[in-house]
């Protein structure tokens, strides 16, 4: 398997799988949970988690693809300020869901929401700025020999 | 929960395992690519040319600095596009005299023609005429003039030794006598070269124009001689020759 077969086959059939779960949970998943047993705020975190969770797959398969893409850069290390964000939110996002499931205030859901779209952008971002991130292979400097004809 | 419900759930968990291990098989397989690609990334093959006699156990092809990626500067420092020469990576050290080393990066003009072959001496690379496949396809030569094989090489030949830009090549401990290169030339390579190509004296012949050059033998033949080759086999001039840092060929 090339780097070159990972970003034009693999990663695309990744999509597609991950969409195929995602479109299976939209379509299926909620009536799993249609025997009035549950909570209405579970039944929301289950539908925003079920997006999350797409989204987080579509996530790694993005980190896949940029390894291919940028196979002999090197990467500049302030890209792990990217990578604290996404901890920061996805750790974000289990306490206010947690909070929301207790407490059940309404702008708890929309705080969410909201943290879940701020991690969309980070990674939206991170794949159109990548060339900030990468340090391309600097190659050596070679002078010719004086040819004595 | 409906029975349903679980069947969808077990299905659903089940389609996440296989996606992660998807993942971890694709992640695997690109980390290994990754090392070797950062390994490659600074170099590139090339048809090797042996410079002298053939040197036999090495294949067509050589390690040497990758163009994409690295810089390459005249002696006189003006950065020099590579994408406009053909490139080839020397063996043997025969041509040292003219400043061509072993696993040297040889850059050969792209558009040759007949036409270019106006001054002389000129370093050209021409194509192995014996060569078998997975074998060196091309030598390196230090050409001293064209002509044409009815010419009077005699008098071609006198006028090559007498040149100024020969000395150099007199001077060497390697080189016989003047009567010596002379005899060799007459009796050895201008007959072998009529008898490989009996049409050769033919006006309208490929075989007709030639070049003269002069090989450093390190076979059996030992020492300096002069050679003979179709104008036909040439694949182009040489424009220049790079001595590559070790660290990039190991």
């Amino acid at each position: 398997m090339t780097n070159h077969n990972i970003h034009t086959h693999c990663v695309p059939i990744g999509y597609a799988v991950i969409w195929g779960i995602g479109l299976a949970l939209s379509l299926f998943g909620l009536s799993i949970f249609d025997d009035n047993n549950h909570s209405t705020e579970f039944i929301y975190l289950f539908s925003a988690y079920c997006v999350f969770s797409i989204f987080l797959g579509e996530v790694v398969l993005s980190f896949i693809d940029t390894a291919a893409i940028h196979e002999k850069d090197r990467i500049k290390g302030t890209v792990f300020w990217i990578f604290a964000r996404f901890f920061i939110i996805i750790i974000s996002t289990l306490i206010i869901s947690f909070l929301f499931y207790k407490f059940k205030y309404s702008f708890l859901l929309l705080l969410l929401v909201g943290i879940m779209c701020w991690l969309k952008w980070e990674i939206a971002h991170l794949n159109n700025n990548m060339s900030e991130y990468v340090i391309k292979e600097e190659g050596f400097t070679i002078i010719a020999n004086t040819l004595k004809i | 929960m409906t029975t349903y419900s679980y069947i969808l759930l077990i299905i659903l968990c089940l389609s996440l395992v296989l996606f992660l291990r998807y993942c971890w098989r694709i992640i695997k397989s690109l980390t290994n690519n990754r090392i070797e690609a950062r390994k490659e990334n600074k170099r590139n093959l090339f048809p090797l040319v042996c410079a002298g006699s053939y040197i036999s156990g090495y294949g067509e092809e050589g390690v040497s600095a990758s163009i994409d990626i690295n810089h390459f500067y005249t002696p006189e420092g003006l950065e020099i596009n590579p994408k406009v020469y053909k490139q080839f990576v020397v063996t043997g050290n025969s041509m040292s005299l003219c400043g061509i080393f072993d696993k040297n990066l040889l850059f050969v003009s792209k558009e040759f023609s007949t036409n270019n072959l106006i001054d002389f001496p000129k370093i050209l690379v021409i194509k192995r005429r014996d060569a078998h496949s997975k074998e060196i396809q091309f030598k390196v030569r230090r050409t001293w003039t064209r002509c044409a094989i009815t010419d009077d090489l005699s008098i071609i030949l006198k006028q090559i030794i007498e040149s100024n830009k020969f000395k150099n090549v007199l001077s060497a401990d390697e080189c016989p006598t003047k009567k010596e290169l002379i005899d060799d030339f007459f009796d050895i390579r201008l007959k072998r070269y009529k008898e490989n190509f009996p049409d050769a004296e033919n006006e309208k012949s490929e075989f007709h124009d030639i070049i003269i050059s002069t090989t450093w033998h390190t076979d059996n033949e030992k020492g300096v001689r002069f050679s003979i080759h179709p104008i036909k086999d040439i694949v182009g001039i040489v424009e220049y020759s790079f001595t590559v840092p070790q660290n990039l060929l190991n």
